[in-house]
């Protein structure tokens, strides 16, 4: 009986302080507000799913807009995976040859794209994330990889795959930081076509990576033990002070469906104030991240 | 010890339900969810969970602009009607489908970058039953613009 008591405190213990975890979590996440009426459910009762970043695939179509022509120099060298033995840093940079590839895709270099494949293939490897959650697609891609309107979806599907792995696994700091290292590839990308023309639909989505960096300093916030995220967390707070100053505003949203095409649409007026010198200033400190974390 | 022993089996017990629960999931979110995407290029987030019936959950999503998004909302059939809704960061549904037949998509385009919140919300039943749950996955695709 007493042993049964024992059993019973232990059971009920690990539930409090599962719970407890949960409430915290429940309210760290609660991000939005609602009316007041619904705003008691939703303290109740609402979950956030999961963190959510965009994948270098939806970063690199920004780059899309830009019409400018494809310079192998922005890239990370494919020599440089020798350079990477600490799993966070293989996993950061797992993120930026990820974005890597999208660009390859993006300007049909398949020679290049074959070449940052391997590349993967390898880090897959490196991180152990198990043939059928990445390398299985990945050979996919090598055989599609004349087919250029399948290899975006193949890429998804790889992101996808080594993402489910990783958060089934207990291994939440991995996918963290390759989404980190997608998306400060991403944005090298970005500021570095930018200060090569002046193209207001690329300034405007570098501004609009305000909401992205909300997200992000959110996740690296929650590991910053870790020794690889301690190193770029500076540079982060830097940026989130630029960016603070970056003005976004919005309309209210109106939906609109054209009736001859049937596509319905969220219009909005969205005026973007994002200066020079805010500019460069965000230019510089990717510049100072991305060196971090790829030499 | 044997009380010490009893405790690791009914833990080892809890996170085995709990592991084979979150594998079903991710293998209902492929065969029964990812394929309604189609012709949508996935943007490669799994975002999938096992939810109870009363339930909220919701996600807060970055749209870019000028894309042309398909919303999959897929929750596993013993959850019932579950309804989405997406709502702007003033809080404005934009959509919710209880209007729309309990669709689980949404396709639409995004004028302007938006950051939008999709509150998937599983009905209660009056049963009185097991609390029922069951796995519901939100995944978002876009059109290729080459």
């Amino acid at each position: 009986m007493k042993h049964l008591k024992f059993l019973f405190f232990l059971v009920f213990s690990a539930l409090i302080i599962s719970s407890c975890n949960n409430k915290k979590e429940t309210q760290k996440k609660d991000v939005i507000s609602f009316d007041s009426e619904k705003d008691l459910v939703h303290e109740k009762t609402v979950k956030k799913v999961f963190f959510n970043l965009p994948s270098p695939i939806e970063i690199t179509q920004t780059i899309l807009a830009t019409k400018s022509t494809y310079n192998p120099e922005l890239l990370n060298p494919v020599s440089n995976l020798s350079n990477y033995s600490s799993s966070s840093d293989l996993a950061l940079n797992f993120g930026v040859y990820g974005a890597d590839l999208c660009y390859c895709r993006v300007y049909d270099q398949l020679q290049s794209a074959i070449a940052y494949l391997a590349v993967i293939r390898k880090l897959t490897t490196q991180l152990q994330i198990p043939e059928d959650a990445g390398a299985e697609t990945i050979n996919r891609i090598e055989e599609n990889i004349g087919n250029r309107d399948s290899i975006f979806q193949i890429i998804s599907e790889t992101y996808a795959e080594a993402d489910g792995y990783l958060k089934e696994n207990d291994r939440e700091l991995t996918a963290a930081l390759i989404l980190i290292g997608g998306w400060v590839e991403g944005m090298h990308f970005a500021v570095n076509l930018q200060s090569n023309q002046n193209n207001q639909a690329l300034i405007n989505s570098i501004a609009e990576q305000k909401y992205s960096l909300d997200n992000l300093i959110s996740l690296i916030e929650e590991y910053q033990d870790n020794a690889a995220i301690a190193e770029i967390y500076p540079f982060f707070e830097k940026l989130v002070l630029v960016y603070s100053n970056v003005t976004i505003t919005r309309d209210k949203s109106v939906i609109v469906t054209d009736q001859d095409t049937k596509i319905t649409s969220i219009d909005s007026e969205t005026n973007i104030q994002i200066t020079k010198e805010q500019l460069i200033e965000i230019k510089n400190l990717i510049g100072e991240i991305r060196t971090k974390i790829v030499s | 010890m044997k009380t010490a022993n009893t405790f690791i089996l009914l833990l080892g017990f809890l996170i085995g339900i709990n592991s084979i629960a979150t594998a079903q999931c991710k293998t209902f979110t492929k065969n029964d969810c990812k394929p309604r995407l189609d012709p949508y290029i996935y943007n490669g987030q799994l975002n999938s969970a096992v939810l109870n019936e009363g339930d909220i959950a919701e996600l807060m999503l970055t749209f870019y602009s000028n894309q042309d998004y398909r919303i999959v909302v897929c929750a596993a059939p013993e959850l019932g009607k579950i309804v989405f809704r997406l709502v702007d960061e003033k809080g404005q549904e934009l959509f919710t489908s209880k209007d729309h037949d309990f669709t689980e998509i949404w396709d639409f385009r995004t004028k302007s970058t938006q950051q939008l919140v999709v509150e998937v919300s599983v009905p209660e039943s009056n049963s009185g039953e097991l609390i029922k749950s069951g796995c519901v996955s939100i995944l978002v695709g876009f059109l290729d613009k080459q």
